[in-house]
């Protein structure tokens, strides 16, 4: 005697030995999905499978009936293996992965200590190169004179270090705390615009030799922000952003306040917090920064390009 | 007594045979695990519910992965396997755990 088994999505599935009740079925039965989810949490062939055996007169559970079903077997056969495959692959990939890791990381440090020698070995060549020069012009009058020349355009252009009297400005992103609610939160830290404005307000008052946080701006250097980090001569910097600048330091320092950088400065004081301080300074000593040709030759005297590459 | 042994059996051919799983179907693999969990855990509350029959437990146990599998399949082939996995761990998920909660209620009684 068989009892026919509704198969319906949304019918309450009571468990146990409790008869089954019959309830209306809502018509919104089939898309009541969080409902079904709770309370039909168990595989409905269990109820139903349940119900078959009580019908045959057995027990519902076939739990404790002889452990002998090869089905049962089977399954757990699946499980451990499925179980097992799983963890041992997951073991497997955490392996792998942090070996990966690693290698990166071991290929990171050798490019930059390779950078870093490299460097040091531009440095060393730049002084040969520069005693040299020294050495070959003390020699004749001429030479002196054509040293100094040098000298003096390097000094302007950058590629030797400077000395004298300046001002130092000072930008920093706002203090904790200091985020004003009116300005956009993007806009609340320095910009590379920043900068360059700061830079074309010290060109604009008569500034003759700029770095930026031991970088020193030569006619080839841009200034520009990459992912969130600005980046002077191809290098990062990182806040507070010292930049010096060697000029008159009678009229520097007002000029530049009362000029488009100090202008600039104090207007995004005032709307987004960034910090600035200007400060005199009796010596400043800037270093020396790269400006190589690749490709541009002087039109009629190309020797120094030559002897430069 | 065999079921045990089988579950035995399973875990050391797992060990033993270091099963590779082939590229195309490492994706489905947490899937079919939780999937497999929430089988298990069915299984167990049936028990605790005077219900448990071996034969819909098997069944329903390689059903849930298959099908779980797939509908991951599904998405990927549609370029939203990311979200039907979200939707698929959800599912098994509530299951497991009102199936768990059912469970502690019958061990505990609370």
């Amino acid at each position: 005697m068989r009892r026919p088994v509704c198969r319906g999505t949304m019918s309450p599935v009571v468990l146990g030995q409790a008869p089954r009740t019959e309830r209306k079925a809502r018509p919104d039965a089939s898309m009541s999905l969080l409902n079904d989810l709770f309370q039909n949490s168990i595989d409905e062939g269990y109820a139903e499978a349940a119900a078959r055996r009580e019908a045959e007169g057995k027990p519902a559970s076939s739990g404790s009936l002889p452990a002998k079903s090869p089905a049962m077997m089977a399954g757990l056969l699946l499980i451990g293996l499925l179980f097992t495959t799983a963890a041992m692959h997951v073991q497997r990939d955490a392996g792998v992965l942090s070996a990966e890791k690693t290698s990166l990381l071991e290929q990171v440090e050798q490019a930059s200590d390779h950078s870093t020698a490299l460097e040091d070995e531009v440095s060393r060549l730049e002084d040969d190169i520069l005693e040299i020069e020294t050495r070959a012009g003390q020699s004749t009058v001429q030479g002196e004179e054509l040293r100094q020349l040098m000298a003096a355009a390097q000094a302007v252009v950058g590629t030797a270090p400077v000395t004298g009297p300046g001002i130092v400005v000072t930008v920093n992103n706002p203090a904790p705390g200091g985020e004003l609610d009116e300005c956009d939160p993007s806009l609340q830290v320095v910009l590379d615009y920043d900068l360059q404005q700061v830079l074309n307000g010290l060109w604009a008052v008569g500034a003759e030799a700029v770095s930026i946080n031991d970088e020193r701006v030569t006619p080839l250097t841009a200034m520009r922000s990459v992912n969130d980090v600005i980046l002077v001569n191809i290098r990062p910097i990182a806040p507070p952003y010292v930049i010096s600048a060697i000029g008159d330091p009678q009229r520097l320092a007002g000029e530049f306040l009362d000029g488009p950088g100090g202008k600039y400065l104090q207007q995004i004081f005032q709307t987004c917090g960034i910090q600035f301080t200007i400060e005199n300074r009796e010596s400043l000593r800037l270093p020396r920064g790269a400006a190589t040709l690749q490709v541009a030759e002087h039109p009629t005297n190309s020797t120094e390009a030559r002897r430069r590459s | 007594m065999i079921p045990a042994i089988g579950l035995l059996l399973g875990i050391a051919a797992g060990l033993l045979l270091d099963v590779q799983v082939p590229l195309t179907l490492q994706p489905y693999l947490p899937i079919a695990v939780v999937a497999a969990l929430d089988a298990v855990f069915g299984g167990v509350r049936a028990v605790m519910d005077g219900v448990f029959d071996d034969k819909v437990f098997v069944i329903s146990f390689i059903s849930n992965v298959l099908i779980a599998a797939f509908i991951v399949f599904l998405g990927d082939q549609l370029g939203v396997g990311a979200q039907l996995s979200t939707a698929v761990i959800v599912v098994l998920g509530i299951r497991i755990f009102t199936n768990v909660a059912n469970i502690r209620r019958h061990v505990f009684h609370a």
